[in-house]
């Protein structure tokens, strides 16, 4: 009641102190994010709503879970590299993009978990290129796999690079078994290039 | 340089792995199918169906083997098997035409679709012309300004996958529109029921399924 006669100047204290508790708790999430993933850069945590750090933390796990790299932390640097998220605006329906050139990932705060976990198979897609120019995408490498297709998932007949990168997420997201997004060839060759790493990251 | 490394030994062995993926067709192939005259993916299973859904081709989702139903695809005309593993077989009918199937782990088929991505499409109202309307409306993969969306058949046992356009606020909040001219690009064939179809994509009936209203927007 006292906040009321002092003319709104509570409410904007309020606001302040909602102001710096969220931008506090984004600091929590992104220092989660980096703790948990010491490949992984979120620029500027202030700049990104607390949602979408929150979807990139669920992204990555999703990642390092029993479908992906299985906790895993050797084997996810070698896939990735060092990875880094900046918070980003593009026009259209577009949320995100990938470079694995650089391993830099831009998001819009439309972005999901799902969003962030095709963008790391971008990265992915690209992993030895990054260190060795001379070599092939994976997508390129298994042309033939991921030749967006009748196997592929719907965004993924765009090309064989998102077609590599959305079966990426299709294998994540519902596992090697019963999968319903992908034929069964996508499944098992991506299953095995996570299991090529995993297994020499142990 | 530890990384590096790991990649050079991960490369070499991903070398050897294309290496198997290559031979797998050679191994796995069937005498080929006749090339001429080949008919969409769709139109022995509408004009001609072997059996009623979630059967096809004498393949029941919940009842048939593995090995029954690789030996059905193999003599099957215009079927080429070009993949097949402990988990599930794919094949096609042409270039752009095909399907999957999968397995559980005791070696019953759990999932059958067939689909493709060529120039002749299928549209609902041919569907709907056999099998009537579908009773639930669920988009469950929205991203980019479109949806995958599902029309569902759960006394049958299957469901349709149309890819459109989201025209809801965001993905969190889709809103698509059907119309009789909406390409099909997959028919599924499951387990009867919607518990099925919700577990396959790890779905909450609450939040994504809605009942057919006919066509228009939903919601």
């Amino acid at each position: 009641m006292q906040c009321e006669d002092d003319q709104g100047s509570c409410a904007s204290e309020n606001q302040v102190t909602k102001a710096y508790k969220t931008k506090l708790e984004k600091f929590k999430v992104a220092n989660k994010i980096h703790k948990r993933f010491d490949n992984v850069t979120v620029k500027n945590p202030s700049a990104w709503q607390l949602h979408d750090l929150n979807e990139i933390y669920y992204g990555l796990s999703q990642i390092d879970g029993i479908r992906g790299f299985d906790g895993n932390a050797n084997a996810i640097d070698a896939a990735f590299g060092n990875v880094t998220f900046a918070s980003s605006y593009f026009p259209g329906g577009k949320v995100g993009d990938a470079s694995w050139k650089t391993g830099a990932i831009r998001l819009e705060p439309a972005a999901t978990g799902d969003t962030v976990i095709h963008e790391m198979g971008h990265i992915l897609d690209g992993g030895p290129k990054r260190i060795n120019n001379t070599v092939s995408l994976y997508s390129e490498t298994y042309a033939n796999v991921f030749d967006a297709g009748i196997g592929a998932t719907d965004y993924g007949t765009k090309n064989s690079s998102e077609d590599f990168a959305d079966s990426f997420l299709a294998v994540i997201k519902y596992g090697t078994s019963n999968n319903p997004a992908i034929n069964q060839n996508r499944v098992t060759t991506i299953t095995a290039l996570i299991q090529s790493y995993t297994y020499l990251g142990r | 340089m530890k990384r590096i490394i790991r990649l050079l030994i991960c490369w070499e062995l991903l070398i050897l792995l294309g290496a198997a993926c290559e031979n797998t067709p050679s191994s796995t192939s069937m005498p080929s199918a006749t090339p001429e005259a080949s008919p969409n993916w769709w139109e022995t299973w509408l004009s001609k169906p072997a059996c009623k859904p979630p059967c096809w081709q004498n393949i029941t989702p919940g009842m048939t083997t593995l090995d029954m139903a690789k030996s059905i695809l193999e003599n099957l005309p215009n079927v080429k098997i070009t993949f097949k593993s402990k988990d599930g077989i794919d094949w096609e009918f042409n270039k752009n035409e095909g399907g999957t199937l999968t397995a559980s782990k005791d070696g019953i088929v759990d999932l059958v679709w067939i689909g493709g991505v060529s120039e002749k499409k299928l549209s609902l109202k041919t569907i709907v012309a056999s099998y009537k309307a579908p009773k639930y409306v669920a988009p469950y993969d929205c991203r980019e300004g479109m949806c995958s969306t599902a029309l569902i058949y759960p006394d049958f046992g299957m469901f349709l996958s149309v890819f459109i356009e989201n025209k809801g606020m965001n993905s969190e909040m889709p809103q698509v529109e059907i119309q009789p001219e909406t390409v099909v690009n997959r028919v599924y064939f499951i387990e009867p029921g919607i518990k099925g179809f919700l577990n396959l994509y790890g779905l909450q009936e609450s939040n994504t399924v809605m009942d057919w209203k006919g066509y228009g927007e939903y919601p």
